[in-house]
């Protein structure tokens, strides 16, 4: 019977693990800090249709390069930061609700990606990858982007911490202290059509909005101020994407799936027991109010 | 760049009132929400605002700090465009903030000094000294370290207040921000209020109360739209003009109940 320690290291003699792994840990991490703002701002569905809004970028690439993976990216980005400066003017005209906006542009877009992928004669396998991710096919080109565009996204996130936090807070309240807010929302935008790149490859398009999410979500519940909140986003994020390969690893499941339900998890046990906020803690505090 | 970096408030022309608005008028997609309003507002004053719902209080807040330019017409404060001026505190409503935010007393009063700070810098230790004085002011020093959703609707409103301060706000609009509060922290409020009469700060408050409109403010605005009146209670809370500001609903009968109700308010004043 194998030790725990051989059941950890056995995976990492097969370098796409490695790779894999290190992908995951840096796309869970810059997906968790920013994923702070999306969940309190409201911006979860506006996460979603951006990362579908990418996948016909990212398939004309696929068509112009014959298949090459290597120009997607930059395809992917062209098409993501085009689709949040949209999003941005729509929404500010406003004679369209901005959820109504979204999903036209979400499902359009989604629906233009999968008409251009399904020319392809391997249209099955390759719409999959693009869905789901394939963060065993990382290569080390891929690992460099995600790293230099990761640390872009975290050091803007760091520089503007205070104006982000109150634009988020009370954009209005941005307004009067003369931050200048469009800027910042479209900025924020942005680095989500960036962050959404670079995690393609790892969880896809489709679960993209978990890996924004479900992290900051938890961590929301667990504690009290924001610098908090980010830190713990970005170690449930590096815990889910390690604990969720080694799980795909073992069980045989797919790694984008396999990370989002670890982190799903995280979540449902915070939303159980987190103290003082818990269903848990409010069914006992509840006993307690009647019995006093 | 460098204007980015540390930005100073407009100078402040001494000799020009707070507030100066000349016929401003806001249209929203052909609906007009301020029609053709026109006063001055000196410095130190307490200024309540008056009006039904859809009055046009908060369109008139909003272009007063600068994040709404009027259809027509001309509002400036202290001589320059609300836009160039870092002094105006929006003091929001309860229900206008997200209690579960991740940010505790502190957070909120320090987010004041993000215009003073300007872009890419980090409060160093004055702003931080500045912030332990304006929660002292208020009497939320021993509440520091609490989440803002945790807090009273009173404690709240002396937060946002601090915040206030320390953004060393010269004018501050306040909207509804004695809603649902009981008697003492109502007190407490004003007493704060009085403070920052007595160093030259403009308060604006828009408010439901016309007892306390009467009772509590230098003078009081009423508004439908249209100014209806400006000036002491006794001038603009006429039948006739609040006639015009609520419909019959408000006429006659109801109006000496209303100007009686709000005693409570100035305990300090009275004694």
């Amino acid at each position: 019977m194998p030790s725990f320690m051989d059941l950890l290291l056995q995976p990492l003699s097969h370098p796409f693990m490695v790779r894999g792994l290190i992908a995951a840990v840096l796309v869970g991490v810059v997906c968790a800090i920013l994923g702070a703002y999306v969940v309190l701002r409201g911006m979860a569905f506006l996460g979603d249709a951006l990362a579908h809004s990418i996948l016909p970028g990212v398939a004309i690439g696929y068509l112009i390069g014959g298949g090459a993976r290597g120009p997607l990216f930059w395809w992917g980005m062209a098409a993501g930061i085009v689709t949040a400066l949209g999003i941005g003017a729509i929404s500010r005209q406003g004679e369209i609700k901005e959820d109504t906006a979204i999903g036209v542009i979400f499902a359009g877009m989604l629906a233009l990606g999968v008409a251009l992928i399904s020319t392809t004669r391997s249209y099955s396998v390759d719409l999959a990858h693009f869905m789901f991710g394939d963060v065993l096919g990382v290569s080390s080109g891929d690992l460099v982007l995600t790293a230099v565009f990761g640390a872009l996204v975290l050091a803007i996130v760091f520089a503007f911490y205070k104006e982000f936090l109150v634009y988020a807070f009370d954009p209005l309240l941005a307004a009067t202290l003369r931050v200048p807010t469009r800027f910042f929302r479209y900025l924020l935008l942005v680095m989500l059509a960036v962050t959404i790149v670079i995690s393609l490859q790892t969880v896809g398009v489709a679960l993209m909005v978990a890996m924004l999410v479900t992290p900051a979500a938890t961590a929301l519940l667990l504690t009290r101020r924001l610098p908090a909140m980010m830190g713990l986003s970005a170690a449930l994020g590096a815990f889910s994407a390690i604990a969720g390969l080694y799980l795909s690893y073992y069980v045989n499941v797919a790694s984008g799936a396999a990370i989002v339900l670890i982190a799903t998890a995280l979540f449902v046990l915070a939303f159980v027991v987190a103290p003082g906020r818990g269903v848990l803690w409010r069914l006992v505090s509840r006993d307690a109010y009647h019995r006093t | 760049m460098e204007r980015l970096i540390s930005r100073q408030s407009f100078a402040h022309d001494a000799a020009a009132p707070s507030i100066a608005a000349e016929r401003v008028t806001v249209r929203f997609d052909g609906t007009v929400a301020l029609d053709d309003v026109s006063f001055e507002i000196a410095p130190g004053e307490r200024v309540a605002v008056v009006g039904p719902n859809g009055a046009g209080k908060s369109t008139l807040f909003r272009v007063i700090a600068g994040v709404l330019r009027p259809s027509s017409g001309r509002l400036t404060l202290y001589g320059g465009s609300p836009e160039e001026h870092i002094c105006v505190a929006f003091v929001p409503q309860r229900t206008h903030i997200d209690l579960h935010f991740p940010v505790n007393v502190r957070d909120v009063v320090l987010m004041g000094r993000t215009g003073r700070l300007g872009l890419l810098r980090r409060p160093g230790r004055a702003d931080r000294r500045m912030v332990e004085e304006c929660m002292e002011l208020v009497g939320v020093a021993d509440l520091a370290e609490r989440r803002i959703g945790e807090l009273s609707g009173g404690q709240q409103q002396r937060v946002f207040i601090a915040r206030a301060l320390a953004q060393e706000a010269q004018l501050m609009l306040m909207d509804e921000p004695l809603t649902g509060l009981d008697v003492n922290s109502q007190d407490e409020i004003y007493r704060i209020l009085d403070e920052m009469r007595a160093r030259g700060v403009t308060v604006l408050v828009a408010t439901h109360d016309l007892g306390q409109a009467a009772h509590c403010y230098d003078r009081v605005m009423l508004l439908n739209r249209r100014l209806l009146g400006i000036g002491a209670a006794e001038e603009v809370f006429t039948s006739d003009l609040l006639g015009q500001a609520y419909g019959e609903r408000l006429r006659l009968a109801d109006l000496p109940a209303a100007l009686a109700w709000g005693d409570a308010c100035c305990h300090g004043e009275d004694e």
